[in-house]
């Protein structure tokens, strides 16, 4: 039940009891009162009874109007003490008022008797005074009842009164008892429970439970304490989880972590703190951060700085990283990087930070600088033109000759568009070529630059730069000047003397050859004779076939050739598609037409050109000159040549003439 | 506080039984008790109906009798221990002899006698008697009642012709017209009335006669038994007291027991008045009678010298000593 209800209920009951007991002390005392009344009364009418009898003896004796009037007087003085008639009155006093009621007619008739004298009269005188005696006695008798009653119920009320009077005050007590067990065992002692509880919360003890099993008020708090105790019991748990992460985190970081109070003083220490700074953690906890971590010239900076941070939570070194000079415990500077967080406590606010010695970053930060800077001077000073474009074709890396070649001057090369570097049109003509390499493809090309006012021509390979997950991130370009090599090439080329296509003696060497074999043949009187051949119909074969159809026509035709003739003798090619022969020691006009035959056969014969016959036919012209004609020089045979292969042309192709 | 009543009879007869087995041999005898059919008999009749003598450890073995002078008989020839008799019987029975005395008075009537006439008789007032067959029973408040009334009125009642007759004859004798009135107590006043409707009338009787009811026994029993005597005493007190708590319970088993009429039980109940008591009166009305007894020649023998003789009172003293106002 609700304390509520119980209070409300103690309040009701005691205000019944209250009240009952008072109705019923003011009832007995009324009562008592009433009786006592009563028993007055009975007193003086017992009395006025007794004298009422002594009257009527007298009047019976003395037989005196005075004593009749008096016993009169007497009567009406009892008849009125008499109270009012009531149901519920006691016997003695309605047979009390009945006898009073009947006396004075007895003595009335005895009054007239007392006058008359016969025998009688007498018997009737003594008749009636017996009656009145009698009567008389009874009344007093009944009066005395009446009185003693009248006692009874006055002891009774009394008692009654007494008993309620003591009573009451111990049934309120044993109330008060009952209300003060049921308070303290409903309220006090739950409430004690509730109050160590807390106590023992307070301290710490989260385990303490209640259990109040009471479906009142007191009750709904004790299961509230309880779940709040859980629940609180759970979060501390779950803090002391969470700590003992921190702590763990802290003390295997690697790291120094150190905590400082308002007062600038140490709170944390964490082991890689002890490793790096070379103190122990029970040396530095409550010392000064200044005196033991910062060096004397900066100690002033910090306390100053120090003290705004600790108002306003903010400072120099606050939420970011910055490179330090810290002291080590044996007075050696110590370069740090310092990352400081600001936490609030209370009012004021105190600081924690992350130490990272950083004697081998820096270490490796100059090493890794001078080896750049070796790089760099190699690269700058390497013959080559080195760069990196990124993927967006931006270039992110130029060497000097690079930036030589480009006329980049001294800036910095970042981001800067290969667009915008090359121009558009040489942009354009190597961006195929870039995109390729962003393919992840090696790409080689030339290119001519104009640089210095002179033309350089440079090789040039894209190199992609994969990255481990296979996506291109640029393309390394290396380009080499290659402009006097080419120029070498070109002198080496027109030093050469054999067709580089056919592997036959050019024109160069045909040029020589000739003179030569008519020198030979003046000198052994042997005849000679120049063939001129062509392709027929070449233009269209390489219209048909491109390029590369006609190169492998003419190879074919050049390597037929070569076989047809005998290695005394010379094939060449002239150009395009122009070949000459010139056969020595020849006796007569028709071997060399002979030879002619065999190479318009051979080169009948069909070529295979991508897997489909060709046929391809030959049209020569010969000149025949034997010595005893006289002398010749290589032009005339030349055109005599000449000449013959325009009648062999005519002829329909495919055949040979010989000069006339 | 009436559970606590209803446990009072189980309790104060468990006290009882106590009480009963200790001392069991001096109540083992059983009382014989000669008692009167009249109202006034009520208390005997309820304490053997409530069964307060068992629960006093007594037994008593109650014996009917009309007209409390056959009760006083009953004890004089040793048939009974105790009779229920008014004052009437005890003082003419004096005159005789004195081997029966006076326990207490149970209860006091002041209407139990009525002069009862007949219309056709003509009486109407006192001074019509004279000459008259007036039925009395002899030695009994019957009788008494009618000298009385007589004398009262200043009729000399020798100048009726008084016709001895017992209680339970003078209803049919005046109903028959072999008398002319007669002096009845109840309930045959109430019997004859009821016998006669419209016939009878009652003469009013300005003096009230009040007759006391008395428990009397063998003189032999005094000090002897008085144990037993004790325990009956208690049984009638407590019988008087239920008769005034609980009146219409003991008017129904005055009812049944006497086979009554509602109707005159209703009527009689207010005259009725129940108290154990040794009053001065009940001497100076013994003595008063005697008297007239004496006077009028009613009786032969001595009149006793002292009615105190006649009282004992020990008996009452153990159980009501304020109600001892008189005897030995």
């Amino acid at each position: 039940m609700k304390l509520r209800t119980w209070l409300l209920l103690s309040l009701a009951a005691c205000l019944a009891v209250s009240t009952a007991a008072l109705t019923v002390l003011v009832d007995a005392a009324r009562d008592t009162g009433r009786a006592g009344l009563a028993q007055s009364r009975a007193q003086t009418v017992t009395h006025q009874a007794s004298g009422l009898l002594v009257l009527a003896h007298e009047f019976v004796q003395h037989a005196e109007e005075r004593a009749a009037q008096q016993w009169q007087e007497r009567h009406q003085a009892i008849v009125a003490l008499l109270p009012e008639e009531r149901a519920d009155e006691d016997a003695s006093l309605r047979e009390l008022r009945s006898l009073a009621q009947d006396l004075p007619d007895l003595f009335r008739k005895l009054q007239q008797v007392n006058r008359k004298d016969t025998a009688f009269e007498q018997r009737r005188r003594q008749l009636l005074l017996d009656q009145l005696v009698g009567s008389n006695q009874a009344l007093s008798d009944h009066a005395y009842q009446w009185y003693h009653e009248a006692v009874a119920a006055r002891d009774a009320a009394e008692r009654r009164f007494q008993a309620w009077a003591i009573a009451t005050p111990l049934v309120l007590l044993a109330a008060l008892m009952l209300l003060a067990v049921v308070v303290h065992r409903r309220v006090l002692r739950p409430l004690g429970l509730l109050h160590a509880a807390a106590v023992a919360v307070a301290k710490g003890d989260l385990t303490v439970k209640l259990a109040l099993r009471q479906s009142d008020e007191l009750g709904e708090v004790a299961h509230r304490f309880d779940e709040m105790t859980r629940e609180l019991a759970a979060r501390t748990a779950a803090q002391a989880r969470s700590e003992e992460q921190v702590r763990s985190i802290l003390t295997h970081a690697p790291d120094a972590f150190v905590g400082i109070d308002q007062r600038s003083r140490i709170t944390e220490w964490n082991r890689q703190a002890e490793v790096v700074f070379g103190w122990r953690r029970d040396e530095v906890l409550g010392r000064s951060m200044a005196e033991v971590l910062i060096p004397p010239h900066q100690r002033a900076m910090h306390d100053a700085g120090f003290a705004r941070f600790v108002k306003t939570g903010q400072g120099a070194v606050v939420n970011q990283r910055i490179e330090l000079m810290a002291l080590r415990r044996d007075g050696d500077p110590l370069p740090i990087e310092l990352s400081v967080g600001a936490v609030r406590d209370g009012d004021a606010w105190v600081a924690h930070a992350f130490l990272r010695d950083i004697t081998e970053r820096r270490r490796a930060e100059t090493a890794l600088k001078a080896s750049e800077q070796r790089l760099r001077q190699i690269a700058d000073n390497v013959p080559v033109l080195i760069s990196f474009v990124d993927a967006q074709h931006r270039l992110q890396f130029a060497n000097g000759m690079f930036r030589h070649w480009l006329s980049m001057g001294a800036a910095e090369v970042r981001d800067l568009a290969v667009r915008d570097v090359f121009g558009e049109a040489l942009y354009t003509a190597g961006a195929v070529y870039i995109d390729r390499a962003l393919g992840g493809e090696r790409v080689e090309f030339e290119s001519t630059h104009e640089v210095d006012g002179q033309p350089r021509v440079a090789h040039t390979i894209f190199i992609p730069q994969q990255s481990d997950d296979g996506i291109v991130r640029g393309i390394y370009t290396l380009s080499t000047d290659i402009t006097a090599v080419k120029q070498a090439e070109r002198q080496l080329r027109a030093l050469a003397r054999v067709d580089a296509l056919t592997g036959l003696a050019n024109r160069l060497q045909f040029d020589e050859l000739l003179p030569q074999a008519i020198s030979r043949a003046r000198r052994s009187s042997k005849g000679m004779a120049l063939l001129f051949l062509d392709v027929d119909h070449f233009k269209q074969i390489n219209d048909t076939w491109g390029h590369a159809g006609g190169d492998t026509v003419l190879k074919v035709f050049a390597t037929r050739l070569k076989a047809t003739v005998r290695t005394t003798d010379h094939a060449a090619r002239l150009a395009g598609d122009e070949f000459v022969v010139i056969l020595e020691g020849l006796n007569r006009a028709e071997e060399a037409t002979l030879v002619a035959d065999k190479i318009v056969r051979s080169i009948g014969q069909p070529i295979d050109l991508e897997g489909r016959p060709l046929h391809v036919t030959t049209s020569v012209g010969c000149a025949y000159h034997h010595p005893e004609a006289g002398e010749t020089t290589p032009q005339a045979l030349f055109v005599e040549a000449d000449a013959a292969l325009y009648e062999a042309k005519k002829a329909g192709r495919n055949t040979y003439r010989l000069a006339a | 506080m009436s559970s606590f009543r209803r446990c009072l009879p189980f309790l104060l007869s468990l006290a009882a039984a106590f009480v009963a087995l200790a001392p069991a041999t001096s109540a083992a005898q059983p009382l014989r008790l000669a008692a009167s059919r009249s109202p006034l008999s009520l208390p005997v009749l309820v304490a053997q109906d409530r069964g307060f003598f068992a629960e006093e450890g007594l037994e008593v073995q109650v014996a009917d009798c009309i007209g409390g002078h056959r009760c006083l008989r009953q004890v004089l020839e040793g048939k009974a221990d105790v009779a229920t008799v008014g004052d009437l019987p005890i003082v003419f029975n004096s005159f005789e002899r004195s081997d029966f005395v006076v326990l207490a008075t149970i209860g006091s009537n002041r209407e139990d006698t009525k002069l009862v006439t007949h219309r056709r008789a003509g009486i109407g007032r006192p001074e019509d008697l004279p000459g008259k067959r007036v039925g009395l029973v002899h030695g009994s408040s019957s009788h008494y009642f009618f000298d009385l009334f007589m004398l009262s009125a200043g009729v000399d009642p020798k100048s009726v012709q008084a016709v001895r007759l017992q209680p339970e004859e003078l209803g049919p004798a005046l109903l028959a017209g072999r008398i002319d009135a007669a002096a009845i107590w109840e309930p045959y006043a109430y019997e004859a009335m009821k016998s006669m409707p419209g016939q009878a009338t009652v003469l009013p009787h300005p003096d009230r006669y009040v007759l006391t009811f008395n428990l009397v026994a063998a003189r032999a029993m005094a000090r002897t038994r008085d144990d037993s005597l004790v325990r009956l005493l208690r049984a009638v007190e407590r019988a008087q007291r239920f008769i005034t708590e609980r009146p219409a319970q003991a008017q129904a088993i005055l009812q049944q027991r006497l086979q009554l009429d509602p109707q005159f039980v209703e009527h009689a109940w207010p005259t009725l008045s129940f108290r154990l008591a040794l009053d001065t009166s009940l001497l100076r009305t013994l003595e008063g009678e005697a008297r007239w007894a004496e006077r009028e020649g009613h009786v032969a023998g001595r009149r006793p010298s002292n009615f105190l003789d006649f009282v004992h009172r020990g008996p009452l003293l153990r159980v009501k000593p304020s109600a001892v106002a008189i005897g030995r």
